[in-house]
């Protein structure tokens, strides 16, 4: 035996060694194991088989340890002996030995033989293990079976694998394995293969003859034309795993089918092929029948059958001569067109597998779909739309991967081929036909896989740069007619319709609106609803398709289509709303490109966009400010309109600071409305305008502004374009802006003097405004704060109170005149001479005018030269809060409980300013006397406390000013006080607490700061006693004055 | 009668406006108060782009000479001329009893003291040619060539033989010098070179002094108003013009030589001052004592809108802004735009690099829908500017 020989030399070299070292172990295997095996032959008894199987599983172990370097031909050769006895034993095999055997072989010829194989030994080897392997099923299903272990498939299909893939780089072998002479044999493994595929279990088994075939029919055979004779067979075996059914093949199985199908049909139908199709088939009528009638079957046939069928032809073809001249013409023009319609129902399993599971799968799908639109393109013209609808579906493939090589391929592909821009422009036309369908559709997976195909699809028509004027009307029309939004929720209704200062802050701190503030600030608006669209991603492709349009070369023209509709007055409320959002939308989609790519003629787009954003927003809010009646498709407008203002100050930027005087009022008017939407819409937007224009927030920028809103404000309310929104708005400004403001607003105080004359039975105005002087009156005395207290905390004269008895004494033997103010004497005598102009009601709107003069007459008559303004708050300053002050006259006893309290409150904040100057201040108490006394009757207790402080306030700024008023008074005050301390647990905020309190804090503040005659004195004494010990202050107070008195009450 | 649309006030003196210009580029309006103050406005931004005390009384006018040259004339009988370029000056609006040295002053380029007794407010020509009431007597005129050095060319014009009482209003052309007077009186005095000068035209239109003349040197006319109700239209080239000699010659009175207007109407309202006519020489307005803004056809003189200019109180001034700009516009708009974009930045674009391109743009178009809208500005007494949209 050869072998023997070369294994009996005895090394010199290392290599040599180790190969002497491994026959030597090979050797101990294989003698005892070809002595078993003849042995087995003859006895197959228990013993026996367990020697074999034990050797071959030494044998197996053995040479898949050995060293690469020690490999050789004649080692295979050698090792090959023992089993060929066992092959020779064919059925006689229990199924393990068969098994271990082909182990052996598989191991043999990958490590030993490799390329070397013996051609004449593969085509037996083929041969041999096609039969180990076969459980019959194949040839007859009829006939008994034979079992067949997959294991032992799987170790035939791998033995079979190796002997292929040593075909493939071997020459001598592949050309037997190309030799017509070996297409049967050949045909009857294919079959065997196919049929353990389909039947098979194991996965490794299946990806072993899945490996197996493909190394064989495109490595080995790789000719097209005997490709296409086991085409049917094997395609629609593939097919048979590939479509769904009760049994789940393993993604792996499924993943190397497709990509041998694939494969198959680039062999087999490869354009470049299609020059060297006859036309008809030139060879003779018969076989070409016989061709057709072949795929006619195979197509109707199951797998199995179809293998049958095919083996059946081949051995038909076998019979006659020259097979190889009658398989060169297998594939005419004919067969071409039979075999495009069977690949074209082979197609749908393939294409279902896209939104398979695994990545690995959608991405063989993708590879399919490439490989074959690349090489079969026109072969398979039948097919192309359907690999590239495909693609265009993988192109928005979660995995990036995927999507990314689905679109690249396309995108590359698609660039110089005509025919395909073709496909996938008559795609999109068709999506965009059918969008009113799509976005009807219930299947919401569908839809948004429609939605995103038209996406690709429209990615790729921009790509390709191709002019896209066959679309660009079907485009608006039919999203006007497809889309119809929808305000996101049912409008909510806030309570009140109008903004307050807290709103603000709330407002500021996001309180409404946190979820939606991005990184820089800015924040992103609730999307509108789409009707018949559930879910935020079909609206977002919706979006996306569209900033994608408006990037286009024909964005353009879509956008100018999209304006017209809007600022057409003709057209219906909806189609300008759904109008206005693409045109939003797709001005979105520039200015995001603009941050990648930077051109002039996007930028002129941009800017031109911009401006018509502005003024088409603006436009279309105007009639909806102080509006809250307003239907759902007008609230998608202003809201569109917010969002639009927003977005084209985000393109602006700090240039948007010019259209401020435009937009900010229209957009504050929004933040008072009653649909929580707008308002928060408007705040977003305000927002957003903010940060863009390069503030910091949103009170910085109406700070910073709000000369501008005021005077949008201004002119409104000179042409008594008012409502309630107004003032409230008003003050917030005023509240916001604080002391800055002032300076602007004399104009508006007087058109509001004027409204207020206007409009005093509107009590909501009224109130409304009075909050806008209320604001005014305190941001004025905030900004004078120091200087207001400074002026306070002058030593005032004391009273020179009442010492002692003796005082006491003397005091009450005078009259009480003498100790009166000399003002309060003088301004008695002018009472007394015009005491008509201070009384009468008809003359009371000239009695501040007329106290100026008369005042002012005084000042002449007493000094010549005119008094300098000796108030540290300016004098127009001080004439507006006095004018304010002046108004609450008229109002005191308005019908309104909030308002009569906010008009006390108003006094009580302003009186310190007032205060400031003496001269002002006296002839103001003077005028609110008579109402503010009316108060202390009044229904509701705490405006009867609210007008207790500010008689302690005129009396802490008067001083002795009051005398008269306190004493005139002072019975009234008495009987608000309750006989015995309210009890405790009434509470703090009962009613007599808060009436006992704010009375003896007045009689406190009264007693230090005015002088009174002693009966009053010894009254308010009497009236507060049973008080004194529970409340210190009013004891000091009352010490203060008169201790001895104090002391006299407690102990007499 | 249509009524104007109110587009926006400018609120930030706390004087009465007594006088207000538009900038050539019609992107800025310069105003003077009662007590001194000048502000120049930007009308893209309605805010203040330089605020300075000129003058130590009331400005009486004030005057664009070139598109950097601003002339002011105060009762302080002083007349500056000022160079208003892009140097930032501050801003801030003037309050009572602030010191105005706190507020840095545009370059001052000349400076002349005159009479500024008669509330005559001086007349211009060209860029260097003014007319002003005579220095010794107010019934006269006196004509000063400003640059390079400062001539008197014309002295004390006035109407010899006539009771014309002082000044009240001038207009100058090149070679003419159009007079209003107390007495009601309107003259044409012919400019002549080597300082003659004589009267071709008098007539006496008003019963009240005269408040107001404007020159329309295309109609060849001019009109006058004055504290009476009337409007009236005189020729500019008065056919009689050798009527000097006549009126030398006749010493004894004004009837013989004076001339009539060519039309003259009654507005119904006493006290017409302060007449504009607009660049496109079609309409004109003048602001009323009532209170009323009044725009009328100067062709016919018909009524066309009447309107309360003011908020509060009265108005003072009114001033169209340019119309006729499209020749222009292009130099203007660059001009404009640096300056526009000056005065934004101030406090937000410092820091943030520019972005040239798209910024140039937005500003340039905002400036051109400025620029083309047909402004029509109002001062008040209450110190603020009304800005009105019109025809």
């Amino acid at each position: 035996m050869a072998s023997c020989e070369g294994g009996a030399k005895d090394g010199m070299d290392p290599d040599d060694k180790a190969r002497s070292d491994v026959f030597q172990r090979l050797k101990a295997i294989c003698v005892p194991l070809s002595q078993v095996a003849l042995t087995l032959g003859r006895e197959a008894n228990a013993e026996n088989r367990f020697k074999v199987v034990n050797s071959l599983e030494d044998l197996a172990h053995t040479l898949s340890t050995i060293p690469p370097e020690a490999y050789s031909a004649q080692l295979g050769d050698y090792v090959f002996f023992p089993l060929s006895h066992l092959l020779r034993l064919g059925d006689k095999l229990d199924d393990r030995t068969t098994e271990l055997v082909l182990q052996n072989l598989e191991l043999l010829i990958s490590n030993t033989w490799g390329k070397n194989l013996n051609p004449e030994l593969g085509k037996q080897m083929c041969i041999l293990i096609t039969f180990f392997i076969d459980d019959g099923t194949t040839s007859s299903p009829s006939r008994c079976r034979k079992s067949v272990s997959d294991e032992t498939k799987r170790a035939g299909a791998r033995a079979l694998l190796q002997l292929f893939k040593a075909a493939s780089v071997s020459k001598a072998l592949r050309d037997l394995f190309q030799n017509g002479d070996i297409i049967p044999t050949l045909a009857h493994t294919i079959s065997v293969a196919v049929t353990i595929l389909m039947d098979s279990d194991d996965v490794d088994c299946q990806l072993a003859v899945v490996e197996c075939l493909r190394t064989l029919l495109i490595l080995v055979i790789g000719d097209g034309e005997i490709i296409a004779t086991f085409l049917p067979g094997v395609s629609s075996a593939l097919c048979g795993i590939i479509a769904p059914s009760i049994k789940k093949a393993h993604f792996k199985v499924l993943t190397t089918c497709v990509e041998l199908l694939a494969l198959l049909f680039a062999h087999t139908l490869p354009d470049n092929d299609l020059d060297q199709m006859p036309d008809s088939d030139a060879s003779g009528s018969t076989s070409n029948n016989s061709g057709s009638n072949m795929l006619a079957e195979t197509s109707v046939a199951m797998a199995e059958s179809s293998s049958v069928a095919m083996s059946r032809h081949i051995s038909g073809e076998d019979q006659s001569n020259g097979e190889r001249v009658r398989l060169k013409t297998l594939r005419s023009k004919a067969w071409l067109e039979a075999t495009r319609h069977q690949v074209k129902m082979a197609l749908d399993p393939v294409t279902r597998l896209r939104t398979h599971q695994r990545p690995e799968v959608r991405m063989e799908v993708r590879n399919f779909c490439a490989r074959l639109l690349q090489t079969c393109f026109n072969a398979l013209e039948n097919c192309r739309s359907v690999f590239l609808i495909t693609l265009i579906f993988l192109s928005s493939d979660s995995d990036y991967d995927i999507s990314f090589e689905s679109f690249d391929f396309i995108r590359n592909f698609g660039r110089d081929n005509e025919e395909v821009m073709d496909l996938v422009k008559e795609g999109v036309y068709g999506w965009i036909d059918g969008l009113q369908r799509t976005l009807s559709m219930q299947d919401e997976p569908r839809k948004t896989a429609l939605l995103l195909e038209l996406k690709v699809g429209i990615d790729l028509l921009i790509d390709w740069d191709l002019d896209m004027a066959f679309l660009q009307e079907s485009f608006v029309s039919n999203f006007l007619g497809a889309v119809w939004l929808t305000a996101s929720e049912a409008p909510k209704i806030v309570a009140s319709d109008v903004i307050t200062s807290s709103d603000v802050v709330g407002l500021q701190k996001g309180v409404l609106v946190e979820n939606y503030r991005l990184e820089d600030g800015s924040m992103t608006f609730p999307a509108l609803d789409i009707q018949r669209i559930i879910g935020a991603n079909a609206t977002e492709y919706l979006e996306q398709i569209l900033e994608n349009v408006g990037i286009s070369t024909n964005g353009r023209g879509i956008l100018n289509d999209c304006i017209r509709i809007v600022s057409d007055s003709e057209s219906s409320l909806q189609n300008q709303g759904v109008a206005y959002w693409m045109y939003v939308h797709m001005v979105n989609g520039v200015r995001k490109s603009i941050e990648v790519l930077e051109d002039d003629s996007t930028r002129q787009l941009l800017s031109q966009s911009a401006e018509n954003l502005n003024d088409t927003s603006v436009a279309m809010i105007q009639g909806y400010l102080d509006n809250d009646d307003i239907s759902p498709e007008e609230t998608t407008i202003v809201l569109l309109s917010l969002e639009a203002l927003s977005l084209s100050a985000e393109i602006m930027g700090l240039d948007f600071k010019l259209s401020l005087m435009d937009v900010l009022y229209p957009a504050l008017n929004l933040i008072a409305s009653r649909s929580m939407q707008i308002r928060q819409h408007a705040y977003i937007s305000l927002n957003n305008i903010a940060i863009a224009a390069g503030y910091c927030s949103l009170s910085e920028l109406l700070v910073d502004n709000v000369d501008y809103v005021l005077d949008s404000i201004s002119l409104r309310i000179n042409t008594l374009d008012i409502s309630p929104r107004t003032p409230k708005i008003l003050s917030v400004l005023i509240k916001l802006a604080g002391s800055s403001s002032i300076p602007y607003l004399d104009d508006i105080i007087a058109s509001i003097f004027n409204l207020l004359d206007n409009y005093h039975g509107y009590s909501r105005l009224v109130e409304g405004f009075f909050e806008v002087l209320k604001a005014v009156v305190e941001e004025t005395s905030i900004a004078y704060l120091t200087a207001t207290l400074a002026i306070e905390d002058e030593p005032r004269r004391r009273p020179p109170g009442i010492w002692d008895l003796e005082t006491l004494l003397t005091e009450i033997q005078r009259k009480p005149d003498v100790i009166l103010d000399n003002k309060e004497d003088s301004l008695r005598d002018e009472k007394d001479g015009d005491s008509s102009g201070i009384e009468s009601n008809a003359q009371e709107v000239s009695d501040e005018d007329e106290l100026d003069r008369v005042l002012a007459e005084r000042d002449k008559h007493h000094r010549e030269t005119p008094e300098a303004w000796t108030s540290p708050v300016p004098k127009p300053w001080y004439i507006i809060v006095k004018r304010i002050a002046n108004l609450t006259k008229y109002y005191l006893s308005h019908a309104s409980p909030s308002l009569r309290y906010q008009l006390l409150d108003l006094l009580h904040t302003g009186i310190p300013i007032l205060a400031t100057s003496e001269k002002e201040l006296l002839p103001l108490i003077n005028d609110t006397w008579p109402p503010l006394v009316h108060r202390l009757s009044d229904p509701e207790f705490h405006i009867i406390v609210a007008a207790l402080g500010v008689i302690a306030d005129y009396s802490k700024y008067s001083g002795d000013f009051m005398t008269s008023r306190i004493e005139q008074v002072w019975p009234t005050v008495r009987a608000l006080l309750p006989r015995e301390l309210p009890r405790e647990r009434e509470g703090r905020f009962s009613r007599p607490a808060q009436i006992y309190s704010a009375a003896t804090a007045c009689i406190c503040t009264v007693v230090r700061h005015t002088r009174l005659k002693q009966e009053t004195f010894t009254s308010i004494l009497e009236s507060v006693g049973p008080f004194l010990r529970y409340n210190n202050d009013l004891r000091q107070a009352m010490e203060e004055i008169s201790s001895d008195a104090v002391w006299l009450y407690f102990n007499v | 009668m249509s009524i104007p649309a109110a587009v926006a006030t400018l609120r930030a003196q706390s004087y009465t406006i007594t006088t207000v210009a538009f900038h050539a580029s019609n992107l800025r309006i310069v105003s003077g108060d009662d007590e001194g103050w000048c502000i120049q406005w930007s009308l893209v931004t309605r805010r203040p782009i330089t605020v300075w005390k000129a003058h130590g009384a009331a400005l009486l006018s004030v005057k664009w000479m070139s598109d950097e040259l601003l002339l002011t004339h105060g009762r302080d009988n002083k007349l500056h001329l000022h160079r208003l370029d892009d140097r930032p000056l501050d801003t801030d609006i003037p309050r009572l009893g602030d010191n105005p040295e706190k507020w840095r002053k545009p370059w001052l380029i000349a400076s002349l003291d005159v009479n500024a007794l008669n509330f005559c407010s001086a007349a211009t020509w060209g860029s260097n040619r003014i007319a002003v009431p005579g220095t010794l007597d107010s019934d006269t005129i006196d004509v000063y060539d400003l640059l390079p050095e400062l001539k008197r060319p014309y002295k004390a014009i006035s109407c010899e033989g006539v009771k014309t009482g002082i000044v009240m209003a001038i207009e100058l052309m090149e070679d003419r010098l159009i007079a209003g007077y107390e007495s009601g009186h309107l003259a044409i005095f012919r400019l002549w070179e080597d300082s003659v000068s004589s009267r071709i035209y008098l007539c006496k239109a008003h019963s009240q002094p005269v408040l107001s003349v404007a020159l329309h040197p295309a109609d060849s006319t001019f009109i006058s108003s004055s504290a009476d109700s009337k409007l009236a239209k005189h020729p500019l080239y008065p056919q009689y013009s050798n009527a000097i000699p006549m009126a030398a010659s006749t010493a004894n009175d004004d009837a013989v030589c004076e001339s009539a207007c060519l039309n003259i109407v009654d507005i119904n309202h006493t006290g017409i001052a302060s007449i504009d006519i607009r660049d496109d020489e079609k309409i004109f307005a003048v602001a009323c004592w009532d209170g009323m803004v009044r725009v009328l056809l100067y062709k016919s003189l018909k009524l066309l809108a009447s309107f309360k200019g003011g908020r509060q109180q009265g108005i003072t001034c009114t001033k169209f802004g340019r119309t006729l700009l499209s020749d222009r516009s292009e130099v203007v708009s660059d001009e404009g735009s640096s300056l526009g974009a000056t005065h934004i930045g101030q406090t937000a674009l410092a820091g943030v690099p520019n972005r040239a391109t798209l910024s140039s743009t937005v500003v340039a178009k905002q400036e051109r829908k400025v620029q083309n809208k047909h402004w029509l500005a109002v001062g008040g007494k209450d110190g603020k500017i009304g800005l009105w949209e019109i025809y």
